[in-house]
């Protein structure tokens, strides 16, 4: 495992990854201070400024109801990394346990969480995410439990694999026979070695969630109005398609870049973290 | 087992959890109509005997019938049905064949500008948000060259076209990947240089001997695909250019609340997803014997 130095030696002088690193840190950034950053409050609506073209005093125009699209891409940029990292976060909380222990107990408890993940993963997600949201109706809460609940597979599976080679290490026996408890052995000897591998799986997972919170605010399942998505400007933007096309494009635009940064950036970490073709 | 896990799942969550008559009605609904469609729910019922009446239904296919569209439900799903299969499987088509195409381009030509080209492509397919690709294209090429229409169903080529784009975008993407990497494995391995040493020209060699190792790993991963196409994919698809279709079924039900409805049309799905992925793992362990498939 390289060290800090060395790795973020060898990130920045891939361009690529530079650029897509300088590109999330700089969403996020915004995200943060997006009061500070917005010109113009995002929900603030002038009907009589309408679908307006980029001008001076709007950088990216208007939407359909007079309220500046720059600003609501900013803030729904941070709809959007709040729910993917918090869904992510969720998923990985569950996820890497579970899988920590089906690979250190064996046996049944093993077979009953690998089934479990198994039988999720046949099940089809975005319907299952979406009646579940139904039921509890929506906002921001519950995307992000139902999301979460619906990732949680891909860590757990990432854990487990990794952890059958290094439960048969010599370590991990003197840690048995020194007395330690499950949970100290799991979380203090097993998951050092897998840090890097669930970082580069979470940027890959939060890509997604970014996308299917998109999704289902496209579909009206996601985040309500007044809160500020990508998804809903999308949505709300088909039906002017005809006459002001950029009101659907650009949002896309910048969930685009977000999610091609997290996958550049993910696949740039695994290529520094495991160097083979 | 999958099956029976989904099917427990819907019953839970369309019974259960909160109060399905809360959500199935308007707010302003006199008590007496909740009640009344409480009683006619069955929801007043013990949880046993509800249990029980709800498995019997769905062993014996029938559904129920559909508040919103006041018809039995699976008539509905069995007229829906056929249009996402439709387009389920012309995706993959396209997947297989142009995703395979590229990917053979790119794995005889390794490192080579074509590499790359079909490298960035297929990463950007993946990567990029495919129902915003979709509106993208519709803005070009139905608002502005007018060429395609922004959205119907029709079985002819014009209708067809975008949303079979949208729904295989991901798919080629990876399919040229998978290509690629079997390509490139299978150029190096001895049989070849033996082609090669023989005389058999360089066409034949890659046809007869590349294609047909590399094919078999893309057509289960393709049938995977198909599975998360209708897992997913496939509702966005249906929902943006209104075709009639399962996926859009489903999420028509959910806006509406209709939950009889919403549980016969994820049962479908989950299926057609479950045979899908089983006939994946039945194929993974028939094409590789190596590969000792352990069941847990």
């Amino acid at each position: 495992m390289a060290t800090s130095r060395g790795l973020l030696g060898k990130l920045y002088s891939d361009k690529l990854a530079f650029v897509a690193s300088f590109i999330l840190l700089a969403m996020i950034g915004i995200s943060m201070f997006a009061s500070w950053f917005a010109p113009y409050d995002p929900t603030a609506y002038s009907v009589m400024d309408r679908l307006g073209l980029p001008s001076r005093t709007h950088l990216l125009g208007t939407d359909e109801i007079g309220r500046d699209i720059l600003s609501r891409i900013i803030y729904g940029v941070r709809t959007t990394l709040l729910v993917s990292l918090s869904s992510a976060f969720l998923a990985g909380i569950i996820g890497v346990p579970l899988g920590l222990l089906a690979s250190y107990k064996g046996g049944m408890v093993e077979a009953v969480i690998m089934r479990c993940a198994d039988i999720q993963l046949s099940l089809p997600s975005l319907v299952m995410v979406m009646i579940l949201i139904v039921v509890l109706e929506p906002g921001i809460a519950t995307i992000i439990l139902a999301l979460g609940l619906n990732g949680w597979m891909a860590y757990a599976r990432l854990t487990y694999a990794e952890s059958l080679r290094i439960r048969d290490e010599t370590y991990i026996e003197a840690c048995r026979s020194m007395g330690f408890g499950t949970g100290r052995i799991l979380f203090r000897h097993f998951l050092p070695n897998l840090y890097s591998q669930i970082v580069t799986l979470s940027l890959l997972e939060v890509a997604l969630f970014a996308q299917g919170e998109a999704a289902l605010s496209f579909l009206g399942f996601g985040v309500q109005p007044p809160t500020v998505s990508l998804g809903l400007m999308m949505s709300a933007g088909r039906d002017y398609m005809l006459i002001s096309p950029w009101i659907p494009t650009v949002p896309g635009l910048a969930l685009a870049l977000l999610v091609l940064s997290f996958n550049l950036l993910s696949i740039k970490l695994m290529d520094i973290y495991e160097p083979l073709s | 087992m999958v099956i029976l896990t989904v099917v427990i799942l819907i019953f839970l969550l369309t019974q259960l959890f909160g109060d399905p008559v809360r959500i199935m009605l308007p707010p302003s609904a006199p008590e007496t109509a909740r009640e009344g469609l409480r009683e006619f729910l069955g929801l007043n019922d013990p949880f046993g005997t509800r249990f029980y009446r709800f498995m019997l239904d769905y062993v014996t296919l029938d559904f129920g019938i559909s508040f919103w569209q006041r018809s039995p439900n699976l008539a509905l799903i069995t007229e829906a049905l056929p249009i996402t299969l439709f387009l389920g499987a012309c995706s993959v088509t396209l997947a297989i064949v142009l995703g395979g195409i590229l990917g053979v381009m790119a794995g005889i030509m390794p490192n080579t500008p074509v590499d790359y080209v079909v490298r960035v492509i297929s990463f950007l397919s993946i990567s990029i948000p495919y129902f915003w690709v979709a509106l993208m294209l519709v803005v070009i090429f139905a608002v502005f060259l007018r060429w395609l229409p922004t959205s119907g169903f029709a079985l002819d080529a014009k209708h067809v076209v975008l949303p079979l784009i949208t729904l295989s975008l991901r798919a080629v993407g990876r399919m040229a990947n998978i290509m690629r990497s079997s390509v490139i494995e299978i150029m190096r391995m001895q049989y070849i240089v033996t082609a090669r040493s023989k005389g058999i020209s360089e066409a034949r060699v890659v046809l007869n001997h590349v294609l047909k190792n590399s094919f078999p790993t893309m057509l289960v991963m393709a049938i995977y695909d198909l599975g998360r196409m209708f897992a997913g994919h496939a509702l966005v698809t249906e929902v943006i250019f209104q075709w009639p279709g399962l996926a859009r079924l489903t999420y028509q039900s959910l806006t509406h609340r209709d939950l009889p409805l919403v549980g016969a049309c994820a049962f479908f799905l989950a299926v057609i997803v479950g045979v899908l992925n089983l006939a994946v793992d039945i194929s993974i362990a028939f094409l590789n014997p190596r590969i000792v498939y352990s069941n847990s």
